[in-house]
């Protein structure tokens, strides 16, 4: 680990695993970029979708959808970045956990997190929520964060520039 | 490797990032919702079939089409509903209220929206459709429940403020307007106008501003005609 960290300090030998690190830093990046975009962009959908899960008061579920997006886009900033990355990445895994016990919750308990509202065509069955498909997507993401946190190890990161003084 | 990012620093500004973005997404909440309109209509309202017609004929037409179950008409409901009262109010716009029940099966026992619309259209009969309308977003069950029950719709009416006279009663009870909002509904589903571009089906809310879709991601949706 020493020579690891030697060799980078003086610019040379980037390992291979460097490498995916950076790729998986800035894939993880453009989850939380896109995910907190999206639901920036509609606080309504946001609002009605947080509600579904029926786990806390509308008071709570008002608070979480007003803060969630931008939390998502801060973590999404901070990774493109490589700003703490090990942090972020725990922090990121934190929040994946909570969305991995929400859509598990629901799927137990048989909620509809789809409202049915975009429906189609008449008279709409509520349900047409993939549980399956997304808990095994927040599973693969949290794959990612996993990564991160025992190896935050990247290319093109600000960690690097802030450290390098650091002697 | 574990110095880099665990140096203090680092920790201090990744956490007083995730504050102020949390805090900017909380201002922004508050911002929305203390500029949404509070106001006493003071509109009238006829019944044609199974549309609820709010206001005096107007420079614009707002064709809005609603599921009382719907979370998203309930939000649209919250954002727009006092800027629709106040344009209904200063003769800016005429609304159409299309009640609709596409989400009738998504109650256990099935049948609330059926119900609930019927039971708005009932308040339009007796001249407090404005409160009720509201009052029903207001305390909007929330989807796979079971609704709510017909003595509950009956008693909207008086938390809305009113005083429902038994021909109110009469009219939830016996679901009136039930096959009017059905074939409403079916109407609205087949009609290719309604929908979004792209879009293969009919959802709710749709807002039509003169017979054209409105954007209701668009926040000028209605600020546009009522200037």
């Amino acid at each position: 680990m020493l020579s690891d960290q030697a060799l980078t300090d003086q610019g040379r030998g980037h390992s291979w695993l460097d490498v995916v690190g950076t790729i998986v830093r800035l894939g993880l990046a453009a989850v939380w970029l896109v995910s907190g975009g999206i639901k920036a962009a509609d606080p309504d959908q946001t609002y009605v979708a947080v509600r579904a899960y029926n786990v806390m008061p509308d008071s709570g579920v008002a608070v979480v959808a007003a803060v969630l997006p931008y939390l998502e886009l801060a973590l999404g900033l901070l990774l493109l970045l490589g700003l703490g990355t090990r942090l972020v990445a725990a922090f990121s895994g934190l929040l994946l956990l909570v969305f991995i016990a929400g859509v598990a919750q629901a799927w137990a308990r048989g909620l509809s997190i789809d409202c049915g509202c975009f429906g189609g065509g008449g008279d709409v069955a509520p349900d047409k929520t993939s549980y399956g498909t997304e808990l095994l997507r927040d599973s693969g993401f949290l794959v990612l964060a996993a990564w991160l946190m025992i190896r935050p190890r990247t290319l093109l990161a600000l960690d690097d520039v802030l450290t390098r003084g650091e002697r | 490797m574990a110095a880099k990012s665990g140096s203090r620093t680092v920790i201090y500004v990744v956490i007083g990032v995730l504050v102020v973005a949390g805090l900017i997404g909380w201002t922004i909440s508050m911002l929305r919702s203390s500029s949404q309109t509070q106001v006493a209509a003071t509109y009238t309202t006829a019944v044609q079939g199974a549309v609820v017609v709010a206001g005096k004929q107007a420079a614009n037409t707002v064709d809005v089409y609603e599921d009382f179950l719907c979370p998203i008409c309930g939000r649209f409901e919250s954002n727009s509903g006092g800027d629709l009262t106040k344009a209904i109010n200063d003769g800016k716009i005429q609304v159409r209220y299309h009640p609709v029940a596409i989400l009738n099966r998504a109650t256990s026992p099935t049948g609330y929206s059926l119900r609930a619309a019927s039971a708005a259209i009932c308040a339009a009969d007796a001249g407090f459709f404005p409160a009720y309308h509201k009052q029903l977003f207001a305390d909007q069950p929330a989807e796979g429940s079971a609704g709510l029950t017909d003595q509950q719709l009956i008693d909207e009416a008086t938390k809305a403020g009113a005083t429902p006279p038994a021909s109110f009663n009469q009219c939830v009870i016996t679901g009136k307007y039930k096959l009017a909002v059905t074939n409403e509904t079916s109407r609205a589903a087949k009609d290719a106008s309604l929908r979004s571009p792209g879009s293969t089906g009919f959802g709710t809310p749709t807002v039509m501003v003169n017979g054209k879709k409105a954007d209701l991601s668009d926040d000028t949706w209605l600020t546009n005609i009522t200037k």
